[in-house]
This record gives C-alpha cells, sequence and structure tokens, in this order.
C-alpha cells in the first residue's frame, strides 16, 4: 500500500480535515477532489471557499506542497491507497425518509466511481455523518467490483465550525471504527498511525464500525439536547422570574454535568445538529423505536418552539402588531465566526417575522451572501451591511447571531436613529441589558426578566 | 442572633447534613428534630436509619456534643435562630397535579409549626426539593405571625445517595438564594459562613431564591435525561450491532459531554429524579408552556419504555411466555450501596413480570426489607442467599449493580439453574464472555 491520502469532497470537513492531516504527516501526498470546478478553483485561489480561522495559514504552508486540489476524481483515486469520502449528505427532502433520512445520492455516487477507477486494494474512509450501517451498504457498492479488496472505515469528524482548525489540531477524541477481522485491524492501524502523527495515542478511540458511526450522531444529539434542556429551562424563568444566566451558572458547575453547551439563545443551527437529531430519529423508526424516536424528536421541536416563542414575545412586546414595523436582525449565521447561514435561527424568525408583515432589514458581518440565497423570494426584506444604517428608522432590534462586534457598537447612537419606543431583543444574552434599559430602550433577553 | 441551628426533618437529607454541619462547625448547637419518635429513637441508637459509608463515625464524633436528635420540634425552633426544613415533600398521590406536583402538606406544616413557635427573628432554609417560588409561599405562611421577621432562604442539597458524606464533604457547589433585601442578604451572609468552615467561598454559590429552587429542580432533570438518553441510545444500538458501552466512551471523552451519567441500564431510580421531571412537568404545565411540559415528560416515559423494554426481551428469550416460570432479580435497590428502594426500575420490572405469572425471587445484600414493603400481597419469595436464589430459576435479571455479584461463583449458579439458563445483565456489570462459556445465554443493555 501506498502512504498518499485521497479525499472525494472538498466541503467543510474534507477542507479543513485534509489540511491538518497535510501539514502534520510533510512525507505524504493529500489529494483534495471535488466534482465541482469553482469550488476547486476557490481552494486554489487566495479566496478559500470557507471562512475558519487559521484556515488560510495551514493551506498556505501545504498547498502546492503535498496538498493538492482538483477535479481529477479518478487520477486521485488510482494514485491513493487510502481514500476518505466526505461528500455532503442532507437531509432528504423527497421520497421516503423526508425531512429525517440522510440523502445518500453524493456519497453512493462516490463509492460507485471509487469502484470502477481503483487500480487495487483501498482503504475507504466514511467522513461523512452517515446513518447507522452505511458502511455495510459501502462495503456491498463497492464489492461490485470483486477484483480488490475494499475495506470501509468509519472516521467521523467532530470539529465545530468557527473552531475547526483548533478542534482538528487538538481533538478530544479522534474516533477509527472498523471491521474486528485481521484486515480490517489493519486498516485501522494504518489510519491511526496517520492521526499518531500529532495526536496522543490515548485519544485516538477504536471501536467497531457501527459504534464508530453511532457515536457521531449520539455526541450531537446529546448536545442538541443540552441546547434544547437549557432553552426549555429559559421559558419557565421567564415565567417564574428566575434567571437563566443564574441557572446554569449552577448547573456548570456540576462535574456530572460540566459547563459547556448551556447556553440560552434562539435554539442550535448549523448543518449538523437538526440533521444528524432527525436521522437519528429516522434510524429509530425504521427499527421500530418509537418512544425512542418520539423522546430525540422533542430536542428538534422544542428548537422550533424557542424561535416561535422569540416572535411571540416580540408581537406582544410592539403592542401586538408587526404589521408594517421595521425590524433589524443583527446577525444571520448560525453562530459567530462563520459566514454559515445553514439551519441558522434567524432564517426561522425571519420567516415568522415576515408572516407577521415586519419590514425586515439583515445585518451580519460575514453571512450577508448566504442571507440573500436563504431569503431570495421574501418581500419586505432588506440586507444591509452597516449595522447604523440598518437600525435606522426601526422599531426593534434583535440580536441573532453572538457577534463581539455587536458589544462594541455605539448603543446610543443606534437608540437615537430608532423610532420610539424602541425595542432591543437579545436573544443571545450577549449585551448589558441593564445599561441598554437605561439609555431607554425596551429590553427583551432570555431566561430573565429585565 | 444566635449561632444555633435546628433541622425539622430526621430523613435523608436532614440527617446526614446537619451531621456534617455540627462536625464542621463545632462551635455551634445542631439539633435535628423530626415528629417520628420512632426515627429520632433511631439516630440515638447504634443502628442509624439511614445507611451512608462514613455517615456513622461522623454521627458517633458529634452526637451529645453539639449534635442533638429529638422530637421536641417547638424546643428547636426556640432554642436556635437558623431553621433548615428537611422534611418530605413526596410527589402528590391525590388531587390536582397527582403523579406530578409535590404534596406540600408536611413542608406546610413545618412552616406553621415555626410561625407559632418562633420567639424572635428566625432564617428560614429551605432543604427540600421545593418548587419554584415555593420560598413565596413559605413567606406568606410565616408573616401570619408579623411580630418576628422570617426571612426565607432555599439551600438545595444536591447530594447523591450512597456517597452522601463525601458529597457533603466536598461538594461541587453550595447553592443559597435570598432575597435580594438588606435583610435577606444578611441571611444569605449568616448561611455563608456556616458552609464556609469547609467549602471553599468559590464553591458557595449566592442566587435569587426563584433560581436557586429552579437549580435544584433543572440539574437533577439535565442528569435524569442523560440517563434516558443513553437509554434511548443502547435500544438502537440493539438493532444495530453498535455497542452503548462503547458510544458511551466516546461520548464521554468529549469534554462539552463529559464522563458522568452515561452509563445504560434499566432506567435511574431513586427518590429524587422522577419526583423532580414530574414537578418540572407540573410547573411547566401550570405556566401554560405544554411544549416544555412534553420535553419534560419524554424523559419519564424513556425511563419507563426501557423497563418494559427489558421485560419484553426476557420473555422473547424465555420462548415467550413467563407463565410458571421461576425468575430471579438479583438487586433491589434503586442503586449499589444503598437500601433504598425508592422508585427502584428493580420495582416497575417485577410488577411486569408478575403480569405475565412469572413466579418471582427476589435477592439483595441490604434492600429486602424494603422490598418485602414495596412487594406485599404479591407472590414474590424473597431470599439473603443469592445461591439458594438462583436454585432451580430458567432466568437471573441482575437489576442492581452490586460489586458483591461480580465474585459470585457464577458456575456454581449455573449448575443450580434450569437449562437453558438466561442471565439478562441490565447494568453490563459481568463478564459475558466467561458467562457464555459457562453455558448461560446472555442479555445485556446496549449490546446485540
Amino acid at each position: 500500500m501506498n502512504r498518499n491520502i485521497a479525499c472525494i469532497g472538498a466541503g467543510y470537513i474534507g477542507g479543513p480535515t485534509m489540511a491538518v492531516i497535510a501539514q502534520k504527516n510533510p512525507d505524504r501526498k493529500v489529494m483534495v477532489v471535488d466534482l465541482s470546478q469553482e469550488r476547486i478553483d476557490a481552494w486554489n485561489s487566495d479566496d478559500l471557499p470557507i471562512y475558519e480561522p487559521g484556515l488560510d495559514e495551514v493551506v498556505r504552508s501545504c498547498r502546492g506542497k503535498n496538498l493538492f486540489f482538483s477535479t481529477d476524481v479518478a487520477a486521485a483515486i488510482r494514485a491513493c491507497d487510502i481514500i476518505f469520502v466526505g461528500v455532503n449528505t442532507p437531509t432528504k427532502t423527497f421520497g421516503k425518509g423526508a425531512g429525517y433520512a440522510s440523502d445518500l445520492q453524493f456519497w453512493e455516487a462516490a463509492a460507485r466511481t471509487i469502484s470502477q477507477e481503483a487500480n487495487g486494494d483501498k482503504i475507504i474512509v466514511e467522513k461523512s455523518t452517515l446513518p447507522i450501517r452505511t458502511a455495510d451498504a459501502m462495503a456491498t457498492v463497492l464489492h461490485t467490483h470483486p477484483e480488490h479488496t475494499f475495506t470501509v472505515l468509519s472516521n467521523p469528524e467532530f470539529l465545530a465550525e468557527g473552531s475547526a482548525i483548533n478542534d482538528l489540531l487538538n481533538p478530544d477524541r479522534v474516533l477509527i471504527g472498523g471491521p474486528t477481522d485481521a484486515r480490517g485491524q489493519e486498516a485501522v492501524q494504518a489510519l491511526v498511525d496517520l492521526y499518531a502523527a500529532w495526536v496522543p495515542r490515548e485519544r485516538i478511540i477504536t471501536t467497531n464500525v457501527w459504534s464508530s458511526e453511532m457515536s457521531k450522531l449520539a455526541a450531537n444529539a446529546m448536545l442538541a439536547q443540552r441546547i434544547s434542556s437549557v432553552n426549555a429551562f429559559s421559558a419557565l424563568c421567564e415565567a417564574t422570574g428566575a434567571d437563566i444566566d443564574e441557572v446554569t451558572a449552577v448547573l456548570g458547575m456540576d462535574h456530572r454535568i460540566g459547563r459547556y453547551f448551556l447556553k440560552a439563545g434562539p435554539g442550535f443551527g448549523g448543518s449538523c445538529f437538526k440533521k444528524d437529531v432527525l436521522n437519528l430519529v429516522y434510524l429509530c423508526r425504521s427499527y421500530g423505536l418509537d418512544e425512542a424516536a418520539d423522546y430525540w424528536e422533542s430536542v428538534v421541536t422544542m428548537n422550533d418552539v424557542q424561535q416561535r416563542r422569540i416572535v411571540e414575545r416580540m408581537v406582544k412586546a410592539l403592542f401586538n402588531t408587526l404589521a408594517g414595523k421595521r425590524i433589524a436582525l443583527f446577525g444571520f449565521a448560525f453562530k459567530a465566526n462563520t459566514g454559515d447561514t445553514r439551519e441558522t435561527p434567524a432564517l426561522t424568525v425571519a420567516h415568522l417575522l415576515n408572516e407577521e408583515h415586519a419590514e425586515i432589514v439583515v445585518t451580519d458581518p460575514k453571512a450577508l451572501r448566504n442571507a440573500a440565497k436563504d431569503l431570495a423570494g421574501l418581500d419586505r426584506i432588506t440586507l444591509e451591511p452597516d449595522p447604523y444604517k440598518a437600525a435606522e428608522g426601526c422599531d426593534a432590534i434583535v440580536i441573532m447571531t453572538e457577534w463581539a462586534c455587536y458589544k462594541d457598537l455605539d448603543w446610543k447612537r443606534l437608540y437615537a436613529s430608532m423610532r420610539k419606543p424602541a425595542l432591543l431583543f437579545d436573544t443571545r444574552n450577549l449585551l448589558d441589558g441593564r445599561a441598554l434599559k437605561q439609555l431607554g430602550f425596551n429590553v427583551l433577553a432570555v431566561g430573565k426578566s429585565l | 442572633m444566635n449561632r444555633d441551628i435546628a433541622c425539622i426533618g430526621a430523613g435523608y437529607i436532614g440527617g446526614p447534613t446537619m451531621a456534617v454541619i455540627a462536625l464542621k462547625n463545632p462551635d455551634r448547637r445542631v439539633m435535628v428534630v423530626d415528629i417520628s419518635k420512632e426515627r429520632i429513637d433511631a439516630w440515638n441508637s447504634d443502628q442509624l436509619p439511614v445507611y451512608e459509608p462514613g455517615l456513622d463515625e461522623v454521627v458517633r464524633a458529634c452526637r451529645g456534643k453539639n449534635l442533638f436528635f429529638s422530637t421536641d420540634v417547638a424546643a428547636a425552633i426556640r432554642a436556635c435562630d437558623t431553621i433548615f426544613v428537611g422534611v418530605n415533600t413526596p410527589t402528590k398521590t391525590f388531587g390536582e397535579g397527582a403523579g406530578y406536583a409535590s404534596d406540600l402538606q408536611y413542608w406546610e406544616a413545618a412552616a406553621r409549626t415555626i410561625a407559632a413557635e418562633a420567639n424572635g427573628d428566625k432564617i428560614v432554609v429551605e432543604k427540600s426539593t421545593l418548587p419554584v417560588r415555593t420560598a413565596d409561599a413559605m413567606a406568606a405562611v410565616l408573616h401570619t405571625h408579623p411580630e418576628h421577621t422570617f426571612t426565607v432562604l432555599s439551600n438545595p442539597e444536591f447530594l447523591a445517595e450512597g456517597s452522601a458524606i463525601e458529597d457533603l464533604l466536598h461538594p461541587d457547589r453550595v447553592l443559597i438564594g435570598g432575597p435580594e433585601t438588606k435583610t435577606g442578604k444578611a441571611a444569605v451572609r449568616a448561611l455563608v459562613e456556616i458552609y464556609a468552615t469547609w467549602v471553599p467561598r468559590r464553591r458557595i454559590l449566592t442566587t435569587d431564591v426563584w433560581s436557586s429552587e429552579l437549580s435544584k429542580l433543572a440539574a437533577n432533570a439535565m442528569l435524569a435525561q442523560r440517563i434516558s438518553s443513553m437509554n434511548a441510545f443502547s435500544a438502537l444500538c440493539e438493532a444495530t450491532g453498535a455497542d452503548v458501552d462503547e458510544v458511551a466512551e466516546v461520548l464521554g471523552m468529549d469534554r462539552r459531554i463529559g464522563p458522568h451519567f452515561l452509563k445504560a441500564g434499566p432506567g435511574f431510580g431513586g427518590s429524587c429524579f422522577r419526583k423532580d421531571v414530574l414537578n418540572l412537568v407540573y410547573l411547566c404545565r401550570t405556566y401554560g408552556l405544554k411544549a416544555c411540559a412534553e420535553y419534560w415528560e419524554g424523559v419519564i416515559r424513556m425511563n419507563e419504555e426501557q423497563q418494559r423494554r427489558i421485560v419484553e426481551r426476557t420473555v422473547r428469550a424465555l420462548f415467550n411466555t413467563l407463565s410458571g416460570k421461576r425468575l430471579v432479580l438479583f438487586g433491589f435497590a434503586f442503586k449499589a450501596n444503598t437500601g433504598d428502594t425508592r422508585e427502584t426500575p428493580a420495582l416497575a420490572v417485577a410488577r411486569l413480570l408478575l403480569e405475565e405469572r412469572a413466579s418471582l425471587v427476589v435477592t439483595d445484600p441490604r434492600a429486602l426489607p424494603n422490598a418485602r414493603q414495596d412487594l406485599a400481597g404479591t407472590p414474590v419469595i424473597f431470599e439473603e442467599d443469592p445461591y439458594a436464589a438462583a436454585q432451580g430459576a430458567d432466568a437471573i435479571l441482575l437489576m442492581t449493580e452490586w460489586s458483591c455479584y461480580r465474585e459470585l461463583d457464577w458456575a456454581r449458579i449455573y449448575s443450580l439453574m434450569r437449562k437453558p439458563a438466561l442471565v439478562f445483565d441490565t447494568r453490563n456489570i459481568l463478564d459475558h464472555a466467561l458467562l457464555r462459556r459457562l453455558g448461560f445465554r446472555v442479555l445485556a443493555v446496549g449490546r446485540a
């Protein structure tokens, strides 16, 4: 076997992961391939197709040396004996399992291409988040060309957007699932060697394939659930006069619970949480586990409720009608430090506000390009890069994304430019609500009364 | 104000907590009172009414010096200016909110007694787990005697049974909620002082009363939820061939999730988790938060489902009928190292097995007295000796993770049982490969 590495799919996962693998394994050739010429051109340019702190530096240090981006999928498959598959697996929008199951068409196409182009034995590494037992299915597709041996491993990626490079450089754990037979274990070892170049051995866990596939879904489901739980508490805090930030401070000091992912807000977003939870729901249903399916589905339901509650509270605070009122959404990305708007709570809130016939102005330091696509076709929407201009004449500002720059705005000036009474709804509990109140704002926050 | 401390209610919380407070505050007198003579006599005997590792030593070190147990509630109220209320607040079994809300009758009676007997200003500390805004209600009851000032603080207890003394000595945090008034802040300071004799100051959190009350429910709800989530995964693992313990290990290495409370099993038990989650459900309903209520109720439903699944899998493994078969529960306590059987999963499983007309035997190193009460009126046989219990049995269901069960002579047990012999290890603590070699059929949680 040679030591070269291919990755099919140059997206949010494939790109950064391969860049770090290349940097830490200077003796290996890493080839990232994708069918999209536009995407590959961007990876080969100074304007990378995704924004991640630190990514530019890593790519610059390896590109053209041992890291290559190309559209020639077949050449990469032939040149490399370890092939990562990191294609997109969005939630199905059609047919059986629509809205829940993963759409595996890109993934199956990749498997078929590998099996056609392979010129020898290959190790195939599932990097996309996939339903449990997908490795089995992949093996079946690959074995339509039985002259070569394909060993399918599961190696789910746990990076979070906005901290991808740091997560890749210092992972909590690297998970590798492989078949328990001798060949499977050999393939697992080959992949362990790759990561051991920079990850301490005790953080590299090996399991059977199914446990590995399941672990990724399980981790995201548990994290999404933490957020939904805190948001459920926030509703009760608003009703009883308790303060969610005090409650979560107490929760976070309990070592059995831990202090992460306890921030109340507008609900989780991003490409993984909702998709993975719905995937889990679908899996449970396909195995007849209805109770378990309902249990996980409630995590998504609670998230939807949180966004509906934001709009309900706004309607109430703005005298029961939003028709014709101007509302500025500060932030559209699903979280700070990214331009990614997939499943962003801001989009749901924008839709609900639009149903109330509000005029919406959206501002965001990085996500306006995506926002324009997401909001295409909606009436009464304006996009405005400058937050001061966005706020002009508005009845309300809604902080939707926890961009640090919003803390440093001149809120006095913003207040002066708004229609009175001026409402500020801080769905991230980012700002100093009391100070804003003193400036004259009516202030709403999540899980507390000010 | 004097420095003496009273505690009304000498139960699982009041007893150990006051013992540790007395131990760490040798200059303060601590009086634990309860209207149950039997309970107080037990606290004054060598056979304490609560079993907790280390409790005997702490009680022995202070009792008769600065720690006193008595039935004279009125005297304690008069003698002490800080009064903890740690009475039982079980889930209501009747009327409005039955099955969800807390039954506050003991708690209200305590408040009325304090108001009636008080001879000066008092700090009243809620120690029982109570619904949010109970402190308000307590203040209202107390102020029927307006000649004295009563300041109500919330100071929820986070100890876990089986490690109560350890938890009290080294708490993750002590939480004190008090009114934001001047009297309120002074009262909070007085309570901080009691704990600061042994708890680092940065671990003592002070909040408003409602946040404190809600925090306790919230913490237990999130812990119960972790267990329900793992149990939901266990069902999927059984169906797909994944291994729930491998999954738990991976989850535990994610610092955002953490390694605790990730053990799949027969579901959570104990006096707090179910009660607190149901309380939360009731609170959400009261405030019209229907989606939140259903969300938290899902944690309970998943727990019940886990117990149903255990019985379903047992029925399937025993050729679809349990009628007349001898099944043995190894362990009845809700967890190891306690005799407590409140809300134990073993009871739910026992009832379901009895519905299937199984002939049921229960063994447990500590919990048989409670098990006898819980299963009174049923034909269940209770047996101290696990080997005698296993005699002629078709199946053993390991329900409690007592470490002594790991050390049993399983070859001998196999030889005593009817064949084919089944072991269902609902705690995944036994060596399944070994059991299979011995001839057992083995079922586990979250493994195909």
